[in-house]
Formats: C-alpha cells, sequence, structure tokens
C-alpha cells in the first residue's frame, strides 16, 4: 500500500511537471503566430522544444519507472468465497 | 475501389480474428468459466496489457490523421499527453486494481466497487452506469466498422439495386451485416480473452502500417520541412501554431483540457479498469509500461509527421476524412494498402468486441448472477453469456443503422463520461480507507451526469461554438474547457464532500483491503 501510494504520488508529480511545461510552453510560442515558422528538423521549434523534449523526458522517465523504480509485490491470495 | 488487395487483407483479418476467438476459447478452459470468459483467469501478459489497456479504437488510425490533415501542427499539442499515458494507466492503479480484485474475487469492475463498498446498490448503479454509457459507444463503432468494410466488399446479389434500409445504402447495410457476424461469432467463441488477443493483433498491424507508411510519405513529399512549408502556404501560419489552421481548433482552454483528457480520462474506461484487473503478476505490470512507452512513441508521433506530409501530397481532400485510405493507396502498393486499411477495421472490431464482453459480464455476472439466480448452473451462465453478447449486438447494429452523422463526438463524450464516472471512484476504493458507498456513489453519478448535462445543451440547439472540431454536435465548453474537466472535478468534489459528511466505515471491515501484502508460500 505504501509503495502504491508512492508511486501514484510519484506520477503525480511528473504529470503536474509534464502539463505545467507543455502547456506553458505552447502558451508562450505555439499561440503567437510568425508569417514563416522557425522549423527544426522540419518540425515548428515550438513542437520540437514543448513537446519532443518533454515526450522524450516522460519516455526516459517511464523506462526508469518499469525498470527501476516500481517495486514487485505480491497481490495477494483470490478470494474463492465471493 | 476496385483492387481485390484491400478486400484480401481484410478476409484475412476477418478469419484471423475468428481463429482467435477458438483458441481463446480453448485457453480459457482451464479455470472457471466465469472468470475466464469474462477474465481470462487474471492470466494476461505484457503484451496484452501494453497494447489493449488503452484508449485506442478506430480513431486513433481514422479520424486523428484527417485532423492532422485539416488543422496542422497544433494536433502535437492535442495528443501531447500521450507521453503520460503508460505511468498514468499503470503505475496509479495497477497495483491496487489487481490486489483489491484478489482480495474480493470480482471479476467485473460494479463487483469490484460493490465488494469493497459493501453496497449492492453501488454495484447495481455501476452496472446501470456502465451499460449506459457503453451502449453509446457501441453504436458509433458499429457505424464505422460498416463504413469501413462498404468501400471493400464487392457488389453482392442486390447491393447495386435503389432499395434503402433506414436511409442507408445497400453496401452500407452489407458491411453492417457481415462486420456484426464476424465480432459476434469470435466474441461469443473466446470472450474477454478473444478481445484481448484481436486488440494485439490490430495494435501490432496498426504499428506496422504507421512504420509503412512514414517512411513512404517522407520520401513523396520530400521532407518534413518541404511538406510544414507546402501547408503552410496552403493552409496560412495557423497550419504551423496554435490554435490551428482555418478554425480555432484548439484554444489554450482546450490545449489543457485534452492534456487531461487522454493521459487521466485513459485510466477511468471500464475497459482499462478491468484490464488492471486481469494482469498475471507485478513484473508483467512494469513491463507492460515499458512497451506501451515505446509504442506510443513509435505510433503517436510519426502519425503527425506522416499527415503533415499528406497536405502536400494529396491537397484540397474534399473529404479529409478519407485522408488514411487515400493516401495509402496513392504511396503505397494495393498489398501494403491493404494491410494499412485492415489496421483501422482491427481497431473497430476489437473495441466492440471489448465493449461487448463488458455488457455481457454486467448483464450475466451483475445482474443475473448477483441478483436473480446466485446458484445458476455454469451451462445456464454459458447460454445467458452468449445470448446476451448476440442480443447486445444486434441492438447496436441497429442502432448503427438509424445513428446520426457525429461518430466521433459521440466517441469523445462516451470516454469522457466513462471517466468521470468510475475514475474518481476506483481511486477512492483503491487509496481511501475513509471512503464510503455513499461517496463513491455521490462521485459516479456526479460526474455522470455534470457531463451529459454539458452535452446536451449542444445537442439541442447544434451551435457551433467555433473552437474545438468541426461537426454537426458540440458540448457546452464552460470557460473554455472540455466537459471533461469540469465532470472529473464534480465528481472529485462530490466523492469528498459525501464521504466527509458520512458515517465513517467501521474499520475492521476495511482493514484487509488496506492491510500491507501477505507473503506467498514459496511453491
Amino acid at each position: 500500500m505504501q509503495a502504491s501510494r508512492r508511486e501514484a504520488l510519484f506520477t503525480a508529480a511528473v504529470w503536474v511537471g509534464a502539463c505545467v511545461y507543455t502547456c506553458t510552453f505552447a502558451y508562450f510560442f505555439a499561440y503567437r503566430q510568425a508569417p514563416q515558422p522557425e522549423l527544426i528538423l522540419g518540425m515548428p521549434s515550438w513542437v520540437f522544444w514543448g513537446i519532443l523534449a518533454p515526450w522524450a523526458a516522460c519516455l526516459a522517465l517511464t523506462i526508469w519507472a518499469a525498470l527501476r523504480g516500481l517495486r514487485d509485490e505480491e497481490l495477494g491470495e483470490e478470494d474463492t468465497g465471493a | 475501389m476496385t483492387d481485390p488487395a484491400p478486400l484480401l487483407a481484410l478476409t484475412l483479418l476477418m478469419g484471423a480474428s475468428v481463429a482467435i476467438g477458438v483458441a481463446a476459447n480453448r485457453w480459457a478452459r482451464a479455470g472457471g468459466f466465469l472468470k475466464g470468459y469474462f477474465l481470462a483467469n487474471r492470466g494476461l501478459g505484457s503484451w496484452s496489457m501494453a497494447l489493449t489497456a488503452t484508449v485506442m479504437s478506430g480513431g486513433t488510425f481514422m479520424g486523428f490523421p484527417s485532423l492532422v490533415y485539416q488543422y496542422g501542427w497544433v494536433l502535437a499539442l492535442w495528443i501531447a499527453s500521450y507521453m503520460m499515458v503508460p505511468l498514468c494507466t499503470f503505475a496509479v492503479l495497477g497495483k491496487r486494481m489487481g490486489r483489491l480484485s484478489r482480495l474480493t474475487g470480482a471479476i467485473t469492475l460494479p463487483e469490484l466497487l460493490r465488494e469493497r463498498f459493501r453496497s449492492p446498490a453501488l454495484g447495481a448503479a455501476a452496472s446501470t452506469v456502465m451499460t449506459f454509457i457503453l451502449a453509446f459507444s457501441l453504436v458509433s463503432q458499429f457505424k464505422a466498422g460498416a463504413i469501413i468494410l462498404q468501400t471493400v466488399l464487392p457488389a453482392l446479389p442486390g447491393a447495386r439495386g435503389d432499395w434503402t434500409l433506414a436511409g442507408q445504402s445497400p453496401d452500407f447495410v452489407y458491411g453492417l451485416l457481415v462486420f456484426t457476424l464476424v465480432v459476434v461469432t469470435y466474441t461469443v467463441l473466446g470472450g474477454f480473452l478473444a478481445a484481448v488477443w484481436t486488440d494485439v493483433f490490430q495494435s501490432v498491424l496498426m504499428a506496422v502500417g504507421v512504420l509503412l507508411l512514414f517512411p513512404l510519405a517522407l520520401a513523396r513529399s520530400g521532407g518534413l520541412e518541404p511538406a510544414t512549408l507546402a501547408g503552410v502556404q496552403a493552409a496560412g501560419p495557423g497550419f504551423a501554431f496554435a490554435p490551428g489552421a482555418e478554425r480555432e481548433f484548439l484554444p489554450f482552454t482546450l490545449a489543457v483540457s485534452f492534456f487531461c483528457m487522454w493521459s487521466i480520462a485513459g485510466m477511468g474506461q471500464p475497459a482499462t479498469l478491468v484490464r488492471l484487473m486481469a494482469f498475471r503478476d507485478t513484473p508483467t505490470l512494469r513491463h507492460a509500461m515499458l512497451l506501451l512507452a515505446v509504442y506510443n512513441t513509435l505510433i503517436y508521433l510519426p502519425l503527425v509527421f506522416t499527415f503533415i506530409c499528406a497536405r502536400s501530397i494529396l491537397p484540397g481532400l474534399e473529404k479529409p476524412d478519407e485522408v488514411m485510405p487515400r493516401l495509402a493507396l496513392e504511396i503505397a502498393s494495393p498489398l501494403v494498402a491493404g494491410v494499412i486499411l485492415a489496421a483501422p477495421f482491427g481497431a473497430v472490431m476489437a473495441t466492440v468486441s471489448a465493449f461487448l464482453v463488458q455488457i455481457s459480464s454486467a448483464v450475466t455476472q451483475d445482474l443475473y448472477h448477483r441478483w436473480i439466480n446466485p446458484g445458476a448452473p455454469e451451462a445456464r451462465l454459458r447460454l445467458l453469456s452468449h445470448a446476451s453478447i448476440i442480443g447486445v449486438a444486434a441492438v447496436g447494429a441497429t442502432g448503427g443503422l438509424f445513428s446520426p452523422k457525429f461518430l466521433q463526438a459521440i466517441i469523445v463524450f462516451a470516454g469522457g463520461a466513462a471517466a468521470c464516472a468510475f475514475l474518481f471512484p476506483s481511486i477512492m476504493a483503491c487509496f481511501w480507507a475513509r471512503a464510503t458507498a455513499r461517496g463513491a456513489l455521490a462521485s459516479m453519478l456526479a460526474g455522470v451526469l455534470t457531463v451529459l448535462a454539458l452535452y446536451v445543451p449542444g445537442w439541442i440547439t447544434r451551435q457551433d461554438p467555433l473552437i474545438g472540431e468541426k461537426g454537426n454536435f458540440y458540448p457546452f465548453y464552460l470557460f473554455g474547457f472540455a466537459p471533461f474537466v469540469w465532470g472529473l472535478l464534480a465528481s472529485a468534489a462530490a466523492g469528498i464532500v459525501v464521504t466527509l459528511r458520512d458515517r465513517a466505515p467501521e474499520p475492521e471491515g476495511v482493514a484487509r483491503f488496506f492491510a500491507a501484502p501477505e507473503p506467498v508460500p514459496a511453491k
């Protein structure tokens, strides 16, 4: 239970970080249109820095959580009398 | 469409699905009928969990590309929260749902809520709400399946006549009939496991389709930079910026709403929650999380890139909904196009199959077995399961015949309403020992009724709010936010307030759900 709660809080913290970063970045750079977009690798720079970069960070955190962060637990015996 | 390759691909897919149903039937016989048929004996592995526990349907491969084609790069922001879906889906509720379902012996979500809160009324309400919401989704998915099939079915006797049924053309009626027969056959044969295995199959097919299409589209358009610049030239600067080309598709409030929608709503879907009751062990859960993170990265970002390129490859499409099949047929060989077209069809089949099993479990286990005839023999339960699948499919197919022209809006409504009904009660069940049955019931009803209240004015007035996707009917965007956000807030507030005003449950009644896990004897 303690581990599950800690892992849920970890996920909530990562979610808040991803949401605040992505939405704030988009607010300042995606919603201010220019006649010609600045491109990085063919995509608008706000997509590269505002979405691809946090996506890569979340992917790395998820892989870390899957391999190291989440604790294995027994799930309990089946209640066959229910 | 006259080339036989797409029809061949779909025929192979349908044949494979029926074979999967037969195989699943044999596999699930190992345990008791109900647990085997509705929960695969809690034996789902990592691939099954990763590729079936999240929100993916035909819309991922049909509706989403058309939005990218129309509105441009802002769709990358629309789906940005898929970066969080693996963590949210598996790391928050996964272990707790798996443990609670075993401790209670529950094989359906309403059963888990009823046993955890010791409230038959809560279980009955959950079954009713779930059936109501899934029925909405089911109708739209039946229609989507028929639409795909009608484009590749050869002319059948009577298909060229000028008759109609409920205003639908003969080829649509044939498509609906074939789709319904195939889905019912393999779902009746294999139950939950057939739905899961077909889902895995279509997810792999979808990945193959995307990974085939992406380099072909890049090569044809000359790269991402020329494609972006061509899109800006054709549709204006909005193609490369928010809120989107030609329409305020994603104002900032909706960007925040959809960041919540995909990552959080996915956690609260009944189909997702029931899979969290069915995984084998916690290493399975961790590996599923890793697989899904890689899978989402390989699917969603290349889909955006591919259909940005489509704007320059197929400029000026009159029906953007057709961009996926049109692009596949334009840049790939007929056989490859067939494989690519089979992916969305498989996605729709898997979604329908999963919904049929969910509703059948609500009828058989939650209603009949619990309330009407607790001592029913297995043969009767089996018969009722099959009959309810056939009956619900018949109703769904009939609804598909009459359903109006706003499929995507129905899917978004049903997904949001389901999450608002079940997410917070599930969180209360898993993490809050103080939570009460009245609190969970209030949370469920407040969530779903808030979403309904924000949709009904849109259904009545059909007034375009000038933001969001252009369609035939719209929700009311209170302060610019999507109904899902308000539904979730209402659900959380009602759950907390009613629980705190209610008498606390007896500690000994809930202690076993929150005790440290017992060690399992060594085998």
